[in-house]
Protein backbone atom coordinates (compact mmCIF):
# COMPACT_ATOMS: atom_id res chain seq x y z
CA UNK A 1 0.00 0.00 0.00
CA UNK A 2 0.96 3.39 -0.97
CA UNK A 3 2.19 5.92 1.39
CA UNK A 4 2.41 9.52 1.64
CA UNK A 5 3.82 11.84 4.46
CA UNK A 6 1.61 14.68 4.79
CA UNK A 7 2.72 17.58 6.47
CA UNK A 8 -0.60 18.65 9.01
CA UNK A 9 -0.52 21.74 10.67
CA UNK A 10 -3.23 22.56 13.19
CA UNK A 11 -4.42 25.27 14.75
CA UNK A 12 -4.24 24.61 18.62
CA UNK A 13 -6.13 25.84 21.43
CA UNK A 14 -6.38 24.70 25.05
CA UNK A 15 -9.07 27.42 27.25
CA UNK A 16 -7.00 26.22 30.42
CA UNK A 17 -4.03 27.96 29.21
CA UNK A 18 -5.04 31.06 29.12
CA UNK A 19 -3.28 31.73 25.99
CA UNK A 20 -4.44 32.56 22.06
CA UNK A 21 -4.47 29.63 19.45
CA UNK A 22 -1.43 28.94 18.09
CA UNK A 23 -0.09 26.37 15.47
CA UNK A 24 1.41 22.51 15.96
CA UNK A 25 2.74 20.85 13.16
CA UNK A 26 2.51 16.79 12.88
CA UNK A 27 4.18 14.89 9.88
CA UNK A 28 1.72 12.07 9.21
CA UNK A 29 2.20 8.95 7.40
CA UNK A 30 -0.48 8.59 5.05
CA UNK A 31 -1.99 5.94 3.07
CA UNK A 32 -3.82 6.45 -0.05
CA UNK A 33 -7.10 5.79 1.00
CA UNK A 34 -7.60 7.42 3.90
CA UNK A 35 -9.19 10.91 4.21
CA UNK A 36 -8.38 13.81 6.35
CA UNK A 37 -10.22 11.86 9.06
CA UNK A 38 -8.10 9.34 9.69
CA UNK A 39 -5.02 11.51 9.66
CA UNK A 40 -6.54 13.09 12.55
CA UNK A 41 -7.06 9.65 14.04
CA UNK A 42 -3.67 8.61 13.77
CA UNK A 43 -1.98 11.64 15.39
CA UNK A 44 -4.64 10.90 17.83
CA UNK A 45 -3.74 7.34 18.61
CA UNK A 46 0.19 7.86 17.77
CA UNK A 47 1.16 10.98 17.76
CA UNK A 48 -0.53 12.94 20.09
CA UNK A 49 -3.52 12.12 22.62
CA UNK A 50 -3.87 15.85 23.53
CA UNK A 51 -5.79 16.51 20.40
CA UNK A 52 -9.15 17.14 20.52
CA UNK A 53 -11.92 17.22 17.53
CA UNK A 54 -15.35 15.84 17.16
CA UNK A 55 -16.44 12.72 14.69
CA UNK A 56 -18.63 9.70 14.64
CA UNK A 57 -19.67 8.08 11.61
CA UNK A 58 -17.03 8.53 9.09
CA UNK A 59 -19.94 8.84 6.66
CA UNK A 60 -20.54 11.97 5.97
CA UNK A 61 -24.23 11.36 7.59
CA UNK A 62 -23.52 12.67 11.00
CA UNK A 63 -21.94 16.20 10.21
CA UNK A 64 -19.24 16.23 13.03
CA UNK A 65 -15.83 16.80 11.45
CA UNK A 66 -16.29 19.89 10.07
CA UNK A 67 -12.78 21.97 9.66
CA UNK A 68 -11.13 24.51 7.66
CA UNK A 69 -8.92 23.04 5.63
CA UNK A 70 -6.49 25.43 3.94
CA UNK A 71 -8.91 27.73 4.08
CA UNK A 72 -12.23 25.84 2.62
CA UNK A 73 -14.72 24.39 5.00
CA UNK A 74 -14.89 20.55 4.65
CA UNK A 75 -16.06 17.30 6.54
CA UNK A 76 -12.73 15.47 7.39
CA UNK A 77 -14.42 12.46 6.64
CA UNK A 78 -15.11 13.40 2.94
CA UNK A 79 -11.67 14.94 2.39
CA UNK A 80 -9.26 12.21 0.64
CA UNK A 81 -5.44 12.71 1.64
CA UNK A 82 -4.77 12.07 -2.07
CA UNK A 83 -6.91 15.39 -2.92
CA UNK A 84 -4.42 17.24 -0.51
CA UNK A 85 -0.90 19.11 -0.73
CA UNK A 86 1.24 18.26 1.02
CA UNK A 87 1.26 20.94 4.14
CA UNK A 88 -2.33 21.47 4.98
CA UNK A 89 -3.14 23.71 7.55
CA UNK A 90 -6.43 23.28 9.77
CA UNK A 91 -8.44 25.09 11.58
CA UNK A 92 -11.61 25.06 13.36
CA UNK A 93 -14.79 26.36 11.76
CA UNK A 94 -14.29 30.44 11.39
CA UNK A 95 -17.34 31.99 12.70
CA UNK A 96 -17.95 30.30 16.12
CA UNK A 97 -16.20 30.46 19.29
CA UNK A 98 -13.55 27.74 19.95
CA UNK A 99 -14.27 25.43 22.68
CA UNK A 100 -10.95 23.08 22.37
CA UNK A 101 -8.43 22.81 19.24
CA UNK A 102 -11.15 22.01 16.30
CA UNK A 103 -14.12 21.81 18.29
CA UNK A 104 -16.52 25.01 18.23
CA UNK A 105 -19.13 25.72 20.33
CA UNK A 106 -22.58 25.28 18.22
CA UNK A 107 -24.83 26.82 20.61
CA UNK A 108 -25.42 29.50 18.41
CA UNK A 109 -26.70 26.98 15.55
CA UNK A 110 -28.94 25.17 18.38
CA UNK A 111 -30.67 28.24 19.75
CA UNK A 112 -31.19 29.65 15.97
CA UNK A 113 -32.64 26.27 14.79
CA UNK A 114 -35.23 26.07 17.96
CA UNK A 115 -35.98 29.64 17.38
CA UNK A 116 -37.43 28.53 13.67
CA UNK A 117 -39.85 25.89 14.98
CA UNK A 118 -38.37 23.45 12.51
CA UNK A 119 -41.37 20.57 12.71
CA UNK A 120 -44.76 20.39 11.15
CA UNK A 121 -46.93 22.85 12.16
CA UNK A 122 -50.34 20.89 10.98
CA UNK A 123 -53.41 23.62 9.87
CA UNK A 124 -56.35 22.39 12.27
CA UNK A 125 -56.19 18.70 13.58
CA UNK A 126 -54.28 15.61 12.29
CA UNK A 127 -56.35 13.38 10.14
CA UNK A 128 -57.96 11.14 11.87
CA UNK A 129 -57.05 7.31 11.37
CA UNK A 130 -54.92 7.98 8.15
CA UNK A 131 -52.21 9.19 7.23
CA UNK A 132 -50.82 12.64 5.39
CA UNK A 133 -50.96 11.85 1.87
CA UNK A 134 -47.89 13.60 0.21
CA UNK A 135 -47.41 13.39 -3.50
CA UNK A 136 -43.84 12.68 -4.82
CA UNK A 137 -44.54 16.45 -6.24
CA UNK A 138 -45.09 17.51 -2.76
CA UNK A 139 -41.92 15.85 -1.56
CA UNK A 140 -39.77 17.25 -4.30
CA UNK A 141 -40.49 20.44 -3.27
CA UNK A 142 -38.68 20.30 0.39
CA UNK A 143 -36.37 17.32 0.12
CA UNK A 144 -33.21 18.92 -0.76
CA UNK A 145 -33.37 21.15 1.95
CA UNK A 146 -34.01 17.92 4.56
CA UNK A 147 -30.72 16.73 3.48
CA UNK A 148 -29.07 19.14 6.25
CA UNK A 149 -26.85 17.75 9.05
CA UNK A 150 -26.24 20.42 10.67
CA UNK A 151 -22.60 20.49 10.12
CA UNK A 152 -22.24 23.96 9.94
CA UNK A 153 -19.90 23.87 7.04
CA UNK A 154 -22.33 26.73 5.82
CA UNK A 155 -21.55 28.78 8.90
CA UNK A 156 -17.94 29.03 8.29
CA UNK A 157 -18.22 30.14 5.10
CA UNK A 158 -20.80 32.60 5.60
CA UNK A 159 -19.43 35.91 6.34
CA UNK A 160 -22.31 37.41 7.71
CA UNK A 161 -22.54 35.10 10.19
CA UNK A 162 -18.99 36.49 10.92
CA UNK A 163 -20.13 40.18 10.83
CA UNK A 164 -23.72 39.89 12.02
CA UNK A 165 -23.40 37.96 16.28
CA UNK A 166 -27.13 37.70 16.11
CA UNK A 167 -27.92 36.36 12.61
CA UNK A 168 -29.77 33.25 12.60
CA UNK A 169 -27.45 31.61 9.61
CA UNK A 170 -28.07 29.09 6.73
CA UNK A 171 -28.76 26.13 8.16
CA UNK A 172 -31.42 27.17 10.74
CA UNK A 173 -33.06 29.44 8.02
CA UNK A 174 -32.79 26.11 5.27
CA UNK A 175 -34.63 23.92 7.49
CA UNK A 176 -36.98 26.77 8.62
CA UNK A 177 -37.79 27.16 4.33
CA UNK A 178 -37.94 23.31 4.63
CA UNK A 179 -40.94 23.06 6.77
CA UNK A 180 -42.57 26.34 4.73
CA UNK A 181 -42.73 24.02 1.71
CA UNK A 182 -44.28 20.82 3.26
CA UNK A 183 -47.58 20.57 2.21
CA UNK A 184 -48.57 19.11 5.38
CA UNK A 185 -47.27 22.09 7.07
CA UNK A 186 -49.09 25.45 7.67
CA UNK A 187 -46.61 27.53 9.76
CA UNK A 188 -44.86 29.64 7.47
CA UNK A 189 -46.51 33.25 8.72
CA UNK A 190 -45.78 32.02 12.62
CA UNK A 191 -41.84 31.47 11.46
CA UNK A 192 -41.90 34.55 9.53
CA UNK A 193 -41.96 35.88 12.75
CA UNK A 194 -38.43 35.34 13.14
CA UNK A 195 -36.99 34.68 9.76
CA UNK A 196 -38.38 37.64 8.36
CA UNK A 197 -36.93 39.45 11.81
CA UNK A 198 -34.10 41.40 11.81
CA UNK A 199 -31.87 38.66 12.52
CA UNK A 200 -33.56 36.85 9.63
CA UNK A 201 -33.30 36.12 6.11
CA UNK A 202 -32.69 40.10 5.27
CA UNK A 203 -28.98 39.68 6.99
CA UNK A 204 -28.14 37.53 4.05
CA UNK A 205 -26.28 39.57 0.91
CA UNK A 206 -26.70 36.25 -0.75
CA UNK A 207 -22.57 36.16 -1.10
CA UNK A 208 -23.51 32.30 -1.78
CA UNK A 209 -20.70 30.29 -0.53
CA UNK A 210 -22.71 28.76 2.41
CA UNK A 211 -23.96 26.52 -1.22
CA UNK A 212 -20.87 26.00 -2.22
CA UNK A 213 -19.69 24.47 0.72
CA UNK A 214 -22.58 22.30 1.70
CA UNK A 215 -21.28 18.84 1.62
CA UNK A 216 -24.76 17.50 0.93
CA UNK A 217 -25.70 20.25 -1.72
CA UNK A 218 -28.82 21.47 0.32
CA UNK A 219 -28.27 25.05 -1.17
CA UNK A 220 -29.22 27.20 1.60
CA UNK A 221 -28.29 30.69 -0.37
CA UNK A 222 -31.19 29.82 -2.39
CA UNK A 223 -33.33 29.40 0.03
CA UNK A 224 -32.90 32.44 1.87
CA UNK A 225 -33.78 34.46 -1.11
CA UNK A 226 -36.53 32.59 -1.77
CA UNK A 227 -37.81 33.34 2.08
CA UNK A 228 -37.19 36.83 1.06
CA UNK A 229 -39.31 36.76 -1.73
CA UNK A 230 -42.31 35.10 0.16
CA UNK A 231 -41.57 37.88 3.58
CA UNK A 232 -41.96 40.46 0.29
CA UNK A 233 -44.94 39.19 -0.55
CA UNK A 234 -46.26 38.20 3.10
CA UNK A 235 -45.92 42.23 4.12
CA UNK A 236 -47.28 43.32 0.57
CA UNK A 237 -50.76 40.89 1.61
CA UNK A 238 -50.46 41.58 5.05
CA UNK A 239 -53.81 43.98 4.79
CA UNK A 240 -55.88 42.01 2.79
CA UNK A 241 -55.27 39.39 5.87
CA UNK A 242 -55.88 41.69 8.43
CA UNK A 243 -59.60 42.47 6.57
CA UNK A 244 -60.04 38.50 6.11
CA UNK A 245 -59.69 38.47 9.82
CA UNK A 246 -61.95 41.53 10.92
CA UNK B 1 -11.97 24.56 36.79
CA UNK B 2 -13.63 27.16 34.75
CA UNK B 3 -12.82 27.49 31.00
CA UNK B 4 -13.50 29.38 28.18
CA UNK B 5 -13.87 29.48 24.26
CA UNK B 6 -11.98 31.72 21.96
CA UNK B 7 -13.90 33.73 20.04
CA UNK B 8 -12.52 34.59 16.80
CA UNK B 9 -12.36 38.42 15.22
CA UNK B 10 -13.58 38.67 11.65
CA UNK B 11 -10.57 40.25 9.98
CA UNK B 12 -11.17 44.04 8.46
CA UNK B 13 -10.17 42.16 4.80
CA UNK B 14 -11.55 38.94 5.41
CA UNK B 15 -13.19 39.61 1.45
CA UNK B 16 -9.75 38.90 0.28
CA UNK B 17 -9.48 35.06 1.43
CA UNK B 18 -11.04 33.85 -0.97
CA UNK B 19 -12.10 34.55 -4.64
CA UNK B 20 -15.70 33.89 -4.09
CA UNK B 21 -15.57 36.34 -1.76
CA UNK B 22 -13.87 39.19 -4.15
CA UNK B 23 -16.43 38.75 -6.77
CA UNK B 24 -19.10 39.03 -4.24
CA UNK B 25 -17.45 42.47 -3.18
CA UNK B 26 -17.44 43.24 -6.79
CA UNK B 27 -20.58 42.77 -7.51
CA UNK B 28 -21.83 45.06 -4.14
CA UNK B 29 -19.35 47.56 -5.34
CA UNK B 30 -21.05 47.66 -8.75
CA UNK B 31 -23.76 49.68 -7.03
CA UNK B 32 -21.57 53.05 -6.70
CA UNK B 33 -21.44 53.78 -10.24
CA UNK B 34 -24.80 53.00 -10.60
CA UNK B 35 -25.82 55.70 -8.16
CA UNK B 36 -23.47 57.82 -9.51
CA UNK B 37 -25.26 57.50 -12.87
CA UNK B 38 -28.80 58.01 -11.26
CA UNK B 39 -27.36 61.17 -9.70
CA UNK B 40 -25.88 62.31 -13.18
CA UNK B 41 -28.98 61.42 -15.17
CA UNK B 42 -31.06 63.33 -12.78
CA UNK B 43 -28.88 65.99 -13.32
CA UNK B 44 -29.24 65.90 -17.15
CA UNK B 45 -33.18 65.91 -16.58
CA UNK B 46 -32.54 69.11 -14.69
CA UNK B 47 -30.92 70.72 -17.48
CA UNK B 48 -33.70 69.55 -20.08
CA UNK B 49 -35.88 71.36 -17.98
CA UNK B 50 -33.86 74.35 -17.76
CA UNK B 51 -33.03 74.88 -22.18
CA UNK B 52 -31.39 73.91 -25.12
CA UNK B 53 -28.16 75.46 -23.72
CA UNK B 54 -27.84 73.84 -20.57
CA UNK B 55 -28.97 70.14 -22.06
CA UNK B 56 -26.31 70.70 -25.01
CA UNK B 57 -23.80 71.53 -21.80
CA UNK B 58 -24.98 67.69 -20.39
CA UNK B 59 -24.71 66.32 -23.82
CA UNK B 60 -21.37 68.17 -24.28
CA UNK B 61 -20.10 67.08 -21.06
CA UNK B 62 -20.81 63.43 -21.88
CA UNK B 63 -19.09 62.96 -25.02
CA UNK B 64 -16.20 64.71 -23.41
CA UNK B 65 -13.23 61.70 -21.57
CA UNK B 66 -14.34 62.12 -18.85
CA UNK B 67 -17.73 61.81 -19.38
CA UNK B 68 -17.18 58.80 -21.90
CA UNK B 69 -15.16 57.39 -19.54
CA UNK B 70 -17.41 57.56 -16.62
CA UNK B 71 -20.24 56.12 -18.86
CA UNK B 72 -17.82 53.00 -20.09
CA UNK B 73 -17.60 52.11 -16.35
CA UNK B 74 -21.03 52.35 -15.45
CA UNK B 75 -21.65 50.31 -18.44
CA UNK B 76 -19.55 47.48 -17.28
CA UNK B 77 -20.65 47.67 -13.48
CA UNK B 78 -24.30 47.51 -14.98
CA UNK B 79 -23.18 44.71 -17.12
CA UNK B 80 -21.72 42.36 -14.35
CA UNK B 81 -24.23 43.31 -11.65
CA UNK B 82 -27.30 41.89 -14.67
CA UNK B 83 -24.74 38.91 -15.71
CA UNK B 84 -24.34 37.93 -11.95
CA UNK B 85 -28.00 38.81 -10.77
CA UNK B 86 -29.22 36.32 -14.04
CA UNK B 87 -27.22 33.75 -12.80
CA UNK B 88 -28.69 33.56 -9.57
CA UNK B 89 -32.18 34.02 -10.64
CA UNK B 90 -32.81 30.21 -11.01
CA UNK B 91 -31.84 29.49 -7.23
CA UNK B 92 -34.06 32.84 -6.19
CA UNK B 93 -37.49 32.05 -8.26
CA UNK B 94 -37.42 28.51 -8.94
CA UNK B 95 -40.33 27.50 -10.82
CA UNK B 96 -42.56 24.36 -10.78
CA UNK B 97 -44.99 24.19 -13.74
CA UNK B 98 -47.63 21.27 -13.85
CA UNK B 99 -45.49 19.69 -11.28
CA UNK B 100 -42.64 19.66 -13.17
CA UNK B 101 -39.15 21.80 -12.01
CA UNK B 102 -38.45 24.49 -14.78
CA UNK B 103 -35.04 24.16 -16.25
CA UNK B 104 -32.62 27.01 -14.43
CA UNK B 105 -31.51 27.98 -17.98
CA UNK B 106 -35.26 28.64 -19.13
CA UNK B 107 -35.78 31.11 -16.11
CA UNK B 108 -31.95 32.80 -16.87
CA UNK B 109 -33.33 33.11 -20.78
CA UNK B 110 -36.65 34.38 -19.28
CA UNK B 111 -34.77 37.37 -17.84
CA UNK B 112 -32.31 38.08 -21.00
CA UNK B 113 -35.13 38.54 -22.79
CA UNK B 114 -37.50 40.29 -20.93
CA UNK B 115 -33.96 42.71 -20.62
CA UNK B 116 -33.88 42.46 -24.67
CA UNK B 117 -37.70 43.89 -24.22
CA UNK B 118 -37.14 46.57 -22.34
CA UNK B 119 -33.90 47.71 -24.53
CA UNK B 120 -35.93 47.65 -27.67
CA UNK B 121 -38.86 49.46 -26.15
CA UNK B 122 -36.18 52.11 -24.94
CA UNK B 123 -34.67 52.43 -28.12
CA UNK B 124 -37.79 52.66 -30.18
CA UNK B 125 -39.27 55.57 -27.48
CA UNK B 126 -35.79 57.56 -28.23
CA UNK B 127 -35.57 56.98 -31.95
CA UNK B 128 -39.40 57.62 -33.21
Amino acid sequence: MTERTLRIEIQRYQPEDDEPPYWQGYNVPCEEHWVLLDALNHIKDHLDGTLSYRWSCHMAVCGSCGMVVNGDPMLACKTFVRDLPDTVRVAPLSNLPVERDLIVDQERFMTSLSEVSPWVIPAGTPPEDAEYRQSPQELARFRQYSMCINCLLCYAACPQVGLNPGYLGPAALALAHRYNLDSRDDGRLWRAEVTGSENGVWECTFVGECSEVCPKHVDPAGAIQQMKLANSLDWLTAPLRRKERS
Amino acid sequence: MRTHSHTPRMPLFWWLRRASYLRYMLRELTCVPIAAWIVVATAGLVDLVRGPAAWQGFLHGMASPAGFTFQLIVLIAGVYHAVTWFALAPRTMPLNLGGRQVPGSWIQGAHYALLLAILVAVFVLVEI
